[in-house]
Order: C-alpha cells, then sequence, then structure tokens
C-alpha cells in the first residue's frame, strides 16, 4: 500500500489494523503520541529506574547526596524504584507463547501493565494502588460498529470519603479511599495491619508512608496510650511481629529532600566545628619538638638557663 | 481535582458564564481559555457508584523485543494504547464481625454475625458495638463465654426473643367471649385469642390471674419466654357479637 497523508491526528481503526497487520505507517509525522506510555523518565542520576510502570512519588539525588545517606534507608527506596507492583488494573497473561490468528504464527507473551497516572492527589488519600487509566476506547455496538471511531478516554477511580480507625495512634482519620482500600483493609482486620504489612510499591501514598512512620516509631518508643497502661501492654503485644530499630524506623516515608536535609544535620552534629586556637596550639607544639627534640620546651623557651645550659652540656 | 473550587461558590459560576457570553457576542470565535473552566463547572454531575475496580486489556498486544524480552520503547505505538474491558468482579459486600453488645435486630454479646459493610462501618464499628472478626478476637470471645459457663446457646434469649418481647409490650388483647352462655375464662380461651392477633404460643407459658373470672372486664396475662422472663400483656374480654358481627348487620 501506498503511504496516506492524513490531516485528522487519530487514524480510523481499520488503518490501525493495516499498521499491524501489514506494516504501513500513517503516523511518520506523528511519533510522539498524546501521553507516552512510559511513567516518567530519570535522565540524570539513578540506575535503577523501571520504564514500564508510574509511580506517584519518585526519590531522586546527588551523588555526593548519596555518600551521607545511611544504608538501610537507600536500600528501601531502591527496592521501592524497581520492584513490580501488584497487577490491578489488568491481569497477566500465565501462558508463554500466544499464536497469532492469520498467519498462525507463535509468539512470545509480553505482560506489562496499562497506561496508569497517579495525580498529586493520589498523595493525600489511600488509593491502594488504583489511578486513572489513559487510552483509547470504541464502543462495541455492533450495528454501529463500522461508523463509531476510537476516541481517547480516561477511567478514574470512584473515591469516597469514609472515617477509619487507627488503634496504635489511637485517632479517627477521615480519608479519600476507594472499595479496593475498604475490602483491604477488612481483609487484614484493621488499618494498622493494612498499612504495617503491605510493601510501599502497593500501598502508593505518602500518606500511608508518614502513618506508618508514626505507628513503627510509638511501637518503638512504646508513647501509646500514655493513660491506660493495660491497654497499652494489649495493643503492643499485638503488633509486636512488626517493631525494627528506632534509627531505621525514624527514616521510613521521608521524600528524598527532608532526608538529605536530615543527613546534613546529624552530620553537623557529629563533627561539630573545632575553634581555631586548639589547633594552633598544637601545631605550634609540635612545630617546637621537631627543631631539637632532646631538649626540653623550657630549658629552650627559659632566657636564665641558656649560658649555663650550654657550658654544664659540653 | 475534578470538581474545583468555583462549583462552590454560586457568584464565581455567573461571572465565568456571563464572561463566556461576552467573548462569543463580541467576536464570533470560540473562546478558548473560558470554555474549559465552564467544563469544569458542568461536570458536577455525581459519579458512578460502584464496587469494583476498572480492569481493561489491550486489544492489539505488545510486540516483543530481544528474546521474547520487553520491547523497546520506540517499537510502541499509539495502537497499542486501544484498550477494552475485562470482565468484572465485584468486591464482597458483606463482612462477618463479632458484636461486643446487645444490638436490636442483629444479635447479642459474642454473637458472630454477618452484616452488611455500610453498617458495620457507618454505625457499628464507630460505636464499639462490634470488632473484627479475626481469629485472637474470636479466641477471646470463647473463652469469655466458656468463663461464665454459657455452653448452650439455646438457653439464652436470643434476637428473636427479644424482638417477641418488644411486641408484646406494646400489645392490647382482645378475648372474645359468648355473652348468651356463662363461662369462665381458661388458657385455652386465651390462646385462641393471640391467635387472632397473629401470635401463637403454647398453653405452658401462659399465667391467668388466680380469681376466676366470669364477667367482661379488663385483665392482665403474663407470658413466660424461653422459661427466662416475662412480659405482662394488657387484655380485655369483649362479647363475641361485638368483635365478630354476623354478616346481614354490616350491610344493613
Amino acid at each position: 500500500m501506498e503511504k496516506v497523508k492524513i490531516t485528522k491526528f487519530m487514524p480510523t481503526i481499520k488503518q490501525m489494523k493495516d499498521m499491524v497487520i501489514k506494516e504501513v505507517t500513517y503516523l511518520e509525522k506523528h511519533t510522539n503520541s498524546r501521553f507516552t506510555v512510559t511513567g516518567r523518565r530519570i535522565p540524570k542520576w539513578g540506575t535503577w529506574v523501571n520504564n514500564w510502570r508510574s509511580t506517584p512519588y519518585i526519590y531522586k539525588w546527588s551523588k555526593e547526596e548519596e555518600a551521607i545517606l545511611p544504608k538501610h534507608y537507600v536500600d528501601r527506596c531502591r527496592d521501592f524504584m524497581t520492584r513490580d507492583q501488584i497487577p490491578i488494573h489488568w491481569r497477566p497473561n500465565p501462558a508463554r507463547y500466544r499464536t497469532d490468528e492469520d498467519s498462525g504464527e507463535r509468539i512470545p507473551v509480553v505482560n506489562l501493565p496499562v497506561p496508569i497516572v497517579f495525580p498529586k492527589e493520589c498523595n493525600l488519600g489511600l488509593w491502594g494502588g488504583e489511578g486513572i487509566i489513559f487510552g483509547y476506547y470504541k464502543k462495541d455496538i455492533p450495528k454501529k460498529r463500522l461508523k463509531l471511531g476510537t476516541y481517547p478516554r480516561l477511567w478514574r477511580p470512584y473515591l469516597q470519603k469514609k472515617v477509619l480507625y487507627s488503634e496504635i495512634l489511637d485517632r479517627w482519620m477521615s480519608i479519600n479511599i476507594t472499595p479496593r482500600t475498604l475490602h483491604l483493609v477488612d481483609e487484614s482486620f484493621g488499618l494498622d495491619f493494612y498499612i504495617l504489612k503491605t510493601h510501599e510499591v502497593d500501598l502508593c501514598s505518602r500518606l500511608a508512608m508518614t502513618l506508618k512512620r508514626e505507628m513503627l516509631l510509638a511501637l518503638v518508643r512504646k508513647s501509646l496510650y500514655p493513660d491506660d497502661p493495660l491497654k497499652r501492654e494489649k495493643v503492643y503485644n499485638k503488633y509486636k511481629s512488626f517493631i525494627i530499630p528506632e534509627e531505621e524506623a525514624e527514616w521510613i516515608g521521608l521524600s528524598g529532600d527532608d532526608a538529605v536535609e536530615k543527613a546534613k544535620k546529624l552530620q553537623a552534629e557529629q563533627n561539630p566545628p573545632q575553634p581555631l586556637k586548639n589547633l594552633y596550639l598544637v601545631e605550634l607544639l609540635r612545630r617546637l619538638q621537631l627543631d631539637n627534640p632532646k631538649v626540653g620546651i623550657v630549658s629552650k623557651v627559659n632566657p636564665f638557663k641558656s649560658k649555663d645550659g650550654e657550658t654544664t652540656s659540653r | 481535582m475534578f470538581s474545583g473550587d468555583l462549583c462552590r461558590n454560586p457568584k464565581q459560576i455567573m461571572a465565568t458564564t456571563l464572561g463566556v457570553l461576552r467573548v462569543c457576542v463580541k467576536c464570533l470565535r470560540p473562546p478558548t481559555k473560558r470554555l474549559g473552566r465552564l467544563c469544569v463547572v458542568s461536570a458536577v454531575s455525581k459519579q458512578q457508584q460502584r464496587n469494583h475496580t476498572i480492569v481493561m486489556e489491550r486489544v492489539f498486544p505488545l510486540p516483543a523485543g530481544k528474546d521474547g524480552g520487553l520491547p523497546h520503547p520506540n517499537d510502541v505505538n499509539e495502537t497499542h494504547k486501544i484498550l477494552r474491558h475485562v470482565e468484572i468482579v465485584e468486591y464482597p459486600t458483606e463482612l462477618a464481625c463479632i458484636l461486643t453488645d446487645y444490638v436490636e435486630g442483629i444479635g447479642i454479646r459474642g454473637d458472630l454475625v454477618k452484616v452488611k459493610k455500610e453498617v458495620f462501618h457507618n454505625d457499628l464499628y464507630p460505636a464499639g458495638l462490634a470488632v473484627y472478626a479475626s481469629p485472637e478476637n474470636i479466641d477471646e470471645f470463647e473463652e469469655e463465654r466458656k468463663a461464665k459457663g454459657i455452653d448452650k446457646s439455646e438457653m439464652r434469649l436470643g434476637v428473636f426473643a427479644r424482638m417477641a418481647i418488644k411486641e408484646l409490650n406494646h400489645m392490647h388483647l382482645e378475648i372474645p367471649m359468648n355473652d348468651k352462655v356463662e363461662w369462665t375464662l381458661d388458657k385455652q380461651h386465651v390462646q385462641v385469642a393471640f391467635r387472632t392477633q397473629g401470635i401463637e404460643l403454647l398453653e405452658e407459658c401462659l399465667v391467668l390471674p388466680e380469681e376466676p373470672i366470669s364477667t367482661f372486664q379488663d385483665l392482665v396475662v403474663k407470658v413466660w419466654i424461653n422459661g427466662l422472663e416475662s412480659v405482662d400483656v394488657k387484655a380485655t374480654i369483649v362479647p363475641i357479637s361485638q368483635k365478630f358481627a354476623p354478616a346481614k348487620a354490616v350491610k344493613k
């Protein structure tokens, strides 16, 4: 087939089929799509990037800043960036090969998620890994199949404001959630278990990570229920298995900028600035000793001893 | 994010609509920026309620890369974003929970019951009337039941017994008796009277006043439920000709 110039941005469904089956290029000038399949791209720093997965937030810093940060924090960030999410908006195909209908050829299956975008509001609520799906859609009406075109469309999650209770913090919170989150919370018997059990990749929001940090710190410091010692021990024994050391718990869920600030502050505390007075004094003493190590400093400085000292030594 | 701050202020909505109109009248060119604002205002309509996540699928599957691996980003095309629906799996609407107190119409303390999710999250859990049915909680309530010595659940007053008590308290019983023949009130008369009102019970649970009754008057009948609790039911004895009048009399 010959190449066809198209005035419209979107080709028809017939043209799209030709593009795939007969390898015709209609979209020569429109190579750039309206929204890219890859969710994000970090050209500068960060060797561990999964280009096929979109995330609500990114960890990134310069090479010098990474040297300051503690190792357990960097490892957790790397785990978050490289790990694959549990499939939510798509179903992976368990078979390894598929057969093409026209040619009967065996083609290997590629399992990749559909294009999803996480907006800013995702970080203020608990969406349970759901996002906005971008794509093209064609209505499946048999009579109008030839007339209808494919149109760009977005499918958004169904959000509700609900009141949830966390046992460790002893706090009621009104949060924007999806039906998926409510189902997960009920399955794991409470908000605390849901947040402590699930990985950062599947939580998919900053709010959940801040709650996680507060819960872990409250467990380690035993600062829960200050007035009620009986209930404190009961709750403490319930969530005993999730406890991690306090030094690690302080760093969980911090954004990249916050973590770098904290690391710099810690570094400044550990090696405070020394007064120059002390440094010069030590240096002076060292220099005096190097000139004649046998003779003491006092004998050299003292003016009264100079002549007698020489005669006696010779 | 989908319904902006404009929706809350009616004055601003008026201002935007007027602004759009003015632009349209002055120059016959479609407004560019303001139409977007209008769309935000008109998109206030409610989102469809649903209890599932959307699952999509590619119409044209992705091509394989080298050695059947991931494809190069340049190989991916606009066609690979055409999607279609996969079968929908809804999340369960009911939830199992343990009650910590008597709730009318649902159960008593320690019962493991199934309720709707909305009822649990909006009413029971915030009020402290129910907890999640986790294995730890189930063990806790079973130990409590054994410590109290209540083994048979049949002996206790259940939900329906309590509902029956409430219904009997509001009830007024009418006992029809013959006014031409002499009689003394019996347990069977009362049982029949209850049956006409829609309640069936045994003779054993009825207790009549000690003095024999043979005239039309008001009285109080005691009813024992499961042999544990008693209810006083107010009753009056009515002549049968008044209550069940003959059909001819009605026609006249």
